[in-house]
């Protein structure tokens, strides 16, 4: 991880004094995670990549800014969270793009999901997981923005509770709590669905 | 520590990373204490695995070379402007007396040019005067006696005379 975190360093010295090839290097490593963080956080899979882009290219330009002490990835990182929250904010001042209709378009269809649902208690192990995970990206989808942000960042490994606190900008202990609330508020969504196969749309 | 917090921070751990021996054992130590904990940390734990199963949003194969590409073009578009940006550090770069100096000459430049063109176009009036009063094509002083008939005779309205125009022909 060390020798990760210094072949980044070195690339972004590289970047600095203008190799595209290093840059190119960097954005093949972390296009996935980037667009894993913007897309969840805005809650936007089809425009996660032109915002992803546009980290990408505010990293180029703000690479002189960059400094080696610094983890890379936590630097990245925090541009991701800083351009998806501009995007968030962009959009509730124009509302006519809704969040929701992007990411969560089954909402509508809730009661026939339910019979759906029931259906799937019989079914394999696997696609028991498979629905539960898309379940908890339901419910992740619903959390405020920096509860869900904190989780999405935990689960990039490599990144710690250290990491995640600078790129949200709070203390560890703020982070531990972001992600404990999250999580509680996951669980209280899940278990009725564990234990009955029944899913309780949203409140709005 | 109570046991709240080893469980919390365990917990925290676990979201990180799986537990080492040690953390496993701790773990183990309070199952034993609190049966309770078992349970919670089955659904804490299936949380936190369900959100590491997350699958990854699609990505565009050319993902990569659009970012260049959008790179290259920005880099091309801010490597035309310079020019102007040179020039507008250069003078900011002058001291005052030199600033002073450079915006004299100017004035004296465009004071002189003015100068020029002015001196050049009094002369060029005087050559036209010269050659219009030589002209030879002025009529003379009894020709233009009778230049108020004349101009009245054009006024007139006159019939063509076909017949007169006939006999002569």
């Amino acid at each position: 991880m060390e020798n990760e975190i210094d072949s980044d360093a070195a690339l972004m010295l590289k970047v600095q004094e203008g190799d595209f090839v290093a840059f190119e290097t960097l954005v093949d490593k972390y296009k996935q995670p980037v667009i894993n963080v913007v897309a969840r956080i805005v809650r936007d899979t089809t425009e996660a990549e032109d915002l992803a882009q546009n980290v990408f290219l505010q990293v180029y330009k703000a690479a002189g800014r960059y400094k080696v002490t610094a983890k890379f990835s936590t630097w990245l990182f925090t541009i991701a969270r800083n351009l998806s929250l501009n995007e968030l904010r962009r959009r509730s001042r124009h509302p006519a793009s809704s969040l929701d209709a992007t990411m969560d378009p089954e909402d509508e269809e809730a009661p026939s999901r339910q019979i759906e649902d029931q259906g799937v208690v019989s079914a394999s192990d696997e696609a028991l997981q498979s629905e539960l995970v898309a379940k908890i990206d339901e419910v992740l989808g619903e959390l405020p923005v920096n509860q869900r942000t904190a989780i999405i960042l935990v689960k990039e490994k490599g990144l710690s509770y250290e990491d995640i606190a600078g790129i949200l900008g709070c203390s560890v202990s703020a982070v531990k709590s972001l992600i404990h609330r999250g999580r509680e508020t996951i669980k209280s969504r899940i278990k009725p669905y564990l234990v009955n196969g029944v899913w309780d749309a949203p409140v709005n | 520590m109570n046991q709240d917090s080893k469980y919390d921070d365990l917990l925290a751990t676990r979201w990180i990373r799986e537990l080492r021996p040690d953390e496993q054992a701790a773990l183990e130590r309070l199952f034993a204490e609190q049966a309770s904990y078992r349970a919670q940390w089955e659904e804490d734990v299936a949380i936190i695995e369900g959100v590491d199963r997350l699958p990854d949003i699609p990505v565009s194969t050319n993902f990569t070379s659009q970012v260049m590409q959008s790179l290259a073009r920005r880099v091309d578009g801010a490597s035309e402007k310079p020019s102007e940006e040179k020039t507008i550090r250069w003078w900011a770069r002058l001291g005052f007396v030199p600033r002073l100096g450079v915006g004299f000459a100017l004035v004296l430049a465009v004071f002189g040019s003015f100068l020029q063109y002015k001196q050049g176009d009094s002369s060029k009036m005087a050559e036209s005067l010269v050659l219009v009063t030589e002209s030879e094509t002025v009529p003379s002083l009894e020709e233009l006696q009778h230049f108020e008939a004349i101009q009245m005779l054009a006024q007139v309205p006159v019939d063509v005379d076909w017949e007169l125009i006939t006999a002569t022909e």
